[in-house]
């Protein structure tokens, strides 16, 4: 019984202190990847300040930013993440299961393309393809 | 003519063998069958259960010292394959998705709750302080981290502990769900988590630099593991090492699965495999994947309630390493739930922060026990 118990308590010893330790550690290094945000990745704020100061006309500012900040993510390379991810915002956006929705092809969409055709893509969107 | 026959005859297996051996051949039978066949853990499962064919052939003595497998075996004894497999391993991790969300390293370090819940169950069933710590890595869900532990800890356990390991691994899809599900309301399972931002090249280069430096300095006994994933890492992310990274995750890893699987798979002999212990081994494993995987979750409810919300409970689960399975489990029960939830990426996080854990949970049991 005795023993029993001494087993017991170095256990819950051990068990404190690991998690304790790894909890600490890990908490740590949370931290560090925190500040490591607020220096590599000054966008962020740039973000946060320009929404702070002119919400309605920031939005599209927003857009061209994070589209320049994908671009240069190494990430964002792999073609195969880029389809995955246009798969997903577009399900999420016409709220229809990734199931029923037929991507046959991606293509960028450039800058010289007139509005008018712009809004007949919204539109096909907003009719579900 | 006839007594050479005779001689020749006394010196064939199959007049040596015992009903053991034929056991532990039935046994690494259906572990072939298990991985070849219903593909669990493929790529370890079989050398694991070939080495464990080749340790219970009769007056083979592959494991005995001057045997073939003895030699390679010296890998695991002395530490060096497991430190190795997590080269491969951080050149293959993207730690991005831990980078862009920081507070999934609490979920990593949450799921190791399951180490300690069995260390506590292995030590009340009679194992000592080194076996239970052995048996409670296991918990952990990192297959050379579970080897690198009770090869230093418990190395007549090894066997038993590296087929548990890998066995509950290739059952990540079958036993998390249910533990997700009871544990989490459909409110929580469907909530969509906000897009992770972009990483940049100078933090993923730095990332692998401040954990060496951090998690060695805090538990010394982890820095080969530690140091060894980073390293990898470096070679991935720092893009002018393009061929060591290859090498690391491709050839080196491939020969070094090869050298561990088959060797840890020859400590299991009937001796070692046959006894009470190894039932209660796998039964204490599964116990400590499932509490790994509540630690998580539960963590992963608390960061929901606190953040009002926007965290989804379900990438807690992922805590466990089982890299890339657990984050895999994840994504499919939030889909579940809501279709066209997409979490995997925000599970990656725990599930890289996971490994991370397991090492620093393994240094921290060596620094205690391995004196």
């Amino acid at each position: 019984m005795n023993s029993i118990m001494q087993d017991l308590i170095g256990s819950l010893k051990t068990g404190l202190l690991g998690m304790g330790i790894v909890m600490v550690a890990l908490y740590l290094l949370s931290l560090i990847l925190d500040l490591m945000r607020h220096m590599f990745y000054p966008q962020a704020r740039q973000v946060k300040k320009n929404e702070s100061i002119a919400k309605p006309e920031i939005a599209e500012h927003d857009v061209d930013m994070d589209v320049q900040t994908i671009q240069d993510s190494a990430d964002m390379q792999n073609s195969s993440e880029l389809v995955a991810v246009i798969a997903a915002a577009l399900s999420e956006y016409i709220q229809k299961p990734i199931t029923n929705i037929k991507i046959g092809y991606i293509r960028r969409i450039h800058k010289t393309t007139p509005e008018w055709g712009m809004a007949a893509r919204y539109e096909n969107v907003h009719n579900n393809l | 003519m006839l007594d050479q026959i005779a001689n020749f005859i006394k010196t064939t297996g199959f007049v040596n063998i015992t009903i053991q051996q034929l056991i532990m051949i039935a046994i690494s039978c259906i572990l072939i069958y298990l991985a070849v066949v219903k593909k669990y853990e493929p790529l370890l499962l079989v050398p694991i259960s070939f080495g464990m064919l080749l340790a219970n052939i009769p007056l083979a003595n592959l494991m005995q010292k001057g045997g073939f497998l003895y030699w390679i075996y010296q890998g695991v004894e002395l530490d060096i394959y497991p430190p190795l497999i997590f080269l491969g391993v951080g050149a293959m991790t993207d730690f991005g998705p831990l980078i862009a969300y920081p507070k999934s390293l609490l979920l990593g370090a949450a799921a190791q709750f399951g180490v300690f819940t069995t260390f506590l169950g292995a030590t009340l069933l009679g194992f000592n302080f080194k076996e239970a710590a052995s048996i409670g890595i296991i918990g952990g869900a990192d297959g050379p981290t579970a080897i690198f532990l009770s090869s230093k800890l418990a190395p007549h356990l090894l066997g038993a502990i590296a087929v548990s390991a890998y066995s509950y691994m290739a059952l990540v899809p079958i036993i998390q769900p249910p533990i997700m599900r009871l544990l989490t309301t459909k409110k929580e399972r469907m909530v969509s988590m906000e897009q992770l931002r972009p990483v940049s090249k100078t933090e993923k280069i730095i990332f692998p630099i401040i954990v060496t430096v951090l998690a060695s300095f805090l538990v010394p006994p982890a820095t080969a593991l530690i140091g060894c994933l980073m390293l990898g890492n470096l070679f991935r992310e720092c893009g002018v090492v393009e061929r060591l990274s290859k090498t690391a995750q491709n050839e080196l890893i491939n020969i070094i699965t090869i050298f561990l699987g088959t060797t840890v798979g020859a400590t299991a002999s009937a001796e070692n495999f046959l006894r009470i212990q190894t039932i209660e081994i796998l039964f204490l494993g599964l116990a400590a994947f499932a509490m790994g995987t509540a630690g998580g979750v539960l963590l992963g409810k608390l960061m929901y309630v606190l953040s009002g919300g926007k965290v989804n409970p379900l990438i807690g689960s992922a805590g466990v390493s089982a890299v890339p399975m657990a984050a895999r489990v994840s994504q499919v029960v939030a889909q579940e739930e809501k279709p066209g939830n997409f979490i995997l990426m925000h599970a990656m996080g725990p599930n890289v922060a996971g490994v991370i854990g397991t090492a620093i949970v393994a240094g921290v049991l060596l620094s205690m026990y391995g004196g």
